[in-house]
């Protein structure tokens, strides 16, 4: 674009200049000419003017003589003699200046021997008039033979003027039309190149203005560039590998580093000078990368601690510019704080799954270990009651049934802490849970602790749940057995079971009319062996809406309670419509 | 000459041998059972070794182990057993305080034939122990090489 532009305008200003110089040649050459023509001109002018003047000089050397003839006057005589020199003269002169004319050349030769026998006529006649005396001149006059010469003379000097006149016509003619095509040449090539010229400096004009838009644009681009080099936060710099005599790279030199340079490596005034100057300790490793990339031009990204600044980075590095320079620009992130992070998380992580794994050995141990002494409690109270129940009174048989009940409770307490336990450290099993027929199961199983009391039951229809089948009853079990449970001294009883769809959940709740709990200890109903009631007004061990709780959550739901004492409990689960949302 | 002993019963813990002795003997099966303190000796018992060396009494009719003993655990007997063409086929009940699910499942894939998790309620227990023995001991019928009752 740039080159054919230049073009455009080299070739405008050529054509421009070479109408010119054809112009300046041609009108130098048409002035010459035209010089020439009017010399001609001139000179044709000057020829009529020598012929008449010749024809003055001869009819005044005709007429002196005449007047000699008449009066012998001497006078007379010698005007004409003068004349007749002048005639000679005059003859001369025409000679000289026709002599580049051939034709008239031709006439004059014929004219001067007419001439010269008129002067000798003159002459002779004078002659006679001075030696004889008028009458013989009278008579020699009257043979009209000088008439006729001088008209013969009269006729050829005519003859020359009337070619003379033809001649400068004919010149006359060529410098109009010399004049002409000047005019044509000199007008239209002028035109010619003045247009040239002005579409070169239009062409200019264009170009100029385009190199001003280029060239604002190259500065916006440049400036954009900087202020994106001046403001990464990624620390940025451009080197120049120095390698050894083996072409080993051994150090490398800053040629260029950004503000966050600094920020990024701790390094003061690292600009022109060598890594090892600042920091002799860099690790080759460094080195040998970069010196990697300057000779194969390779980029490459990677991740290294550099000891001596105390830091790990994120780097990529390629080569930059011409490969002899042996350049390379880097690109760097300190992830010090990230990787620490990154180690934190994984040793939390490592912790964690220890802690897990002792949990799971401690309830493993649990399971094995601690219900052992409790079954041999049982187990030899057992057998000591059978083997000395009678030497025991009322009390001693009562204590007995007590250690027992307690060994058992325990047992108990045992398990269902076991359950809880599991209930955190097993993996979901999601599926497709259809409520209805799970609470139904459910409310088949709690037949037998209902057991002849009245119950009236109101259920919702309830949808179907994407959850874990058995931990899903279990919270069913859980919230339909308090219910029956806590509704106990109540004739009905009723439990109500429903569902609501609040935004992407679905809330489910069983209501009841039983006693109830003050809304003050709401907080600690969901704990792990917290109880509200006594055992002996209500059995269990404290621990079922803690696992209700805990399956609920790892179904990514919540769970809540609304009660008054004495008027009932509502409680509420949630689970979300689309649990792959939400990590179990 | 003594009584054929029938069952092999494996056991560390004094007082829970001592209950299962006591469970056993409810049905009267004490007679018939031979008692070893650990792995280690029950497979003595079996391959007619250590202690058990000379013995005449030939193979039980049901192995009871206890999962946690010390030297060779339970599930070590069974594997050993399992692997073994001569043991292969005899029942083998496993007789243990837990219910975790790790070691029902590991008994399973030894091939265990039966697993009991041994109540605290000494009566359950009484009652698992006396099943166990009953049905394994009296009901089933053992593989051929297994001593047959009188």
């Amino acid at each position: 674009m740039k080159t054919s532009v230049e073009n455009k305008i080299m070739l405008g200003f050529a054509a421009s200049v070479l109408a010119l110089v054809g112009i300046g040649v041609f009108s130098y050459r048409i002035t010459a000419r035209l010089v020439a023509a009017e010399d001609i001109f001139t000179h044709t002018y000057k020829v009529i003017a020598t012929l008449e003047s010749g024809r003055a000089i001869l009819t005044d050397a005709e007429t002196a003589q005449r007047g000699f003839l008449l009066t012998g006057d001497e006078s007379f005589f010698k005007d004409s003699t003068n004349a007749q020199a002048q005639v000679n003269e005059w003859v001369e002169k025409l000679r000289k200046y026709i002599s580049d004319n051939p034709v008239q050349l031709q006439r004059l030769d014929k004219l001067q021997p007419l001439i010269s026998q008129r002067l000798a006529m003159l002459n002779d006649r004078m002659k006679l008039r001075q030696e004889q005396g008028l009458q013989a001149v009278v008579n020699a006059v009257r043979t009209r033979k000088g008439k006729e010469l001088m008209d013969q003379i009269m006729q050829g000097i005519s003859e020359m003027h009337v070619e003379e006149n033809k001649l400068a016509f004919e010149r006359q003619e060529n410098v109009q039309t010399s004049a002409v095509i000047a005019e044509v040449v000199i007008v239209g090539g002028s035109a010619l190149a003045c247009a040239a010229g002005l579409i070169a400096v239009l062409f200019i004009r264009r170009d100029l203005k385009l190199r001003a838009q280029s060239g604002e644009k190259l500065r916006q681009s440049e400036e954009r560039y900087r202020t994106l080099f001046d403001s990464i936060d990624e620390g940025f710099c451009i080197i120049e590998m120095i390698f050894d005599d083996t072409q080993q790279p051994v150090d490398y030199r800053f040629l260029e580093i950004n503000p966050s340079f600094e920020k990024q490596t701790g390094l003061h005034d690292a600009l022109g000078r060598t890594m090892r100057e600042i920091a002799p300790q860099h690790e080759a490793h460094w080195f040998e990368i970069y010196g990697r990339i300057a000779v194969t031009g390779e980029a490459i990204r990677f991740q290294d601690r550099a000891e001596q600044l105390r830091r790990i980075y994120d780097v990529y590095a390629f080569r930059f510019g011409d490969p002899k320079n042996r350049q390379v620009a880097i690109l760097f992130n300190d992830i010090t704080k990230s990787k620490e992070t990154e180690a934190e998380i994984i040793r939390r992580k490592m912790e964690l799954e220890a802690a897990n794994k002792e949990l799971e050995a401690f309830s493993y141990s649990v399971s094995h270990d601690l219900r052992a002494p409790l079954r041999h409690v049982d187990g030899f109270v057992d057998l000591l009651r059978k083997r000395s129940a009678e030497e025991l009174d009322e009390h001693g048989r009562r204590y007995l049934d007590v250690i027992a009940s307690s060994a058992r409770q325990m047992g108990t307490l045992i398990d269902d802490l076991l359950v809880f336990s599991r209930m955190s450290r097993t993996d979901l099993r999601h599926a497709k849970v259809a409520s209805e027929s799970l609470v139904h199961e459910v409310r088949n199983a709690l037949q037998s602790e209902i057991n002849g009391r009245r119950v009236v039951w109101k259920m919702d229809i309830l949808p179907q749940v994407e959850a874990d089948a058995p931990m899903l009853r279990q919270v069913w079990a859980n919230l339909i057995g308090n219910a029956v449970k806590y509704s106990r001294t109540r004739d009905p009883a009723e439990i109500e079971i429903g569902c609501n769809t609040v935004n992407d959940e679905f809330v489910f709740f069983v209501r009841d009319n039983g006693v109830g709990f003050d809304m003050q200890y709401v907080d600690k109903l969901f704990g792990v062996f917290q109880r509200l009631h006594r055992a002996d007004e209500f059995e269990g061990t404290g621990i079922g809406l803690a696992n209700v709780r805990r399956i609920v959550s790892r179904h990514g739901g919540r769970t809540w309670a609304e009660s008054k004492v004495d008027e009932g409990a509502t409680f509420f689960f949630s689970l979300p419509k689309n649990p792959n949302e939400t990590k179990g | 000459m003594p009584p054929l002993k029938r069952i092999l019963l494996a056991e560390d813990n004094e007082r829970d041998l001592e209950l299962t002795m006591a469970a056993l003997a409810e049905h009267n099966l004490v007679n018939e059972v031979v008692v070893a303190r650990d792995g280690a000796e029950a497979l003595d018992y079996l391959y007619n070794r250590g202690k058990f060396a000379n013995h005449a009494n030939g193979f039980p009719v049901v192995v009871m182990l206890d999962l946690k003993m010390p030297k060779v655990d339970g599930l070590e007997v069974l594997q050993v057993m399992r692997s073994d063409p001569h043991f292969k086929h005899i029942p083998v009940v496993m007789i243990t305080s837990s219910r975790e699910e790790q070691d029902l499942i590991k008994s399973y894939e030894l091939g265990v034939n039966a697993y009991v998790v041994k109540p605290v309620d000494f009566q359950k227990f009484v009652e698992s122990i006396k099943q166990v023995g009953f049905f394994w001991a009296i009901v089933n019928e053992p593989p051929p090489d297994a001593i047959k009752r009188d």
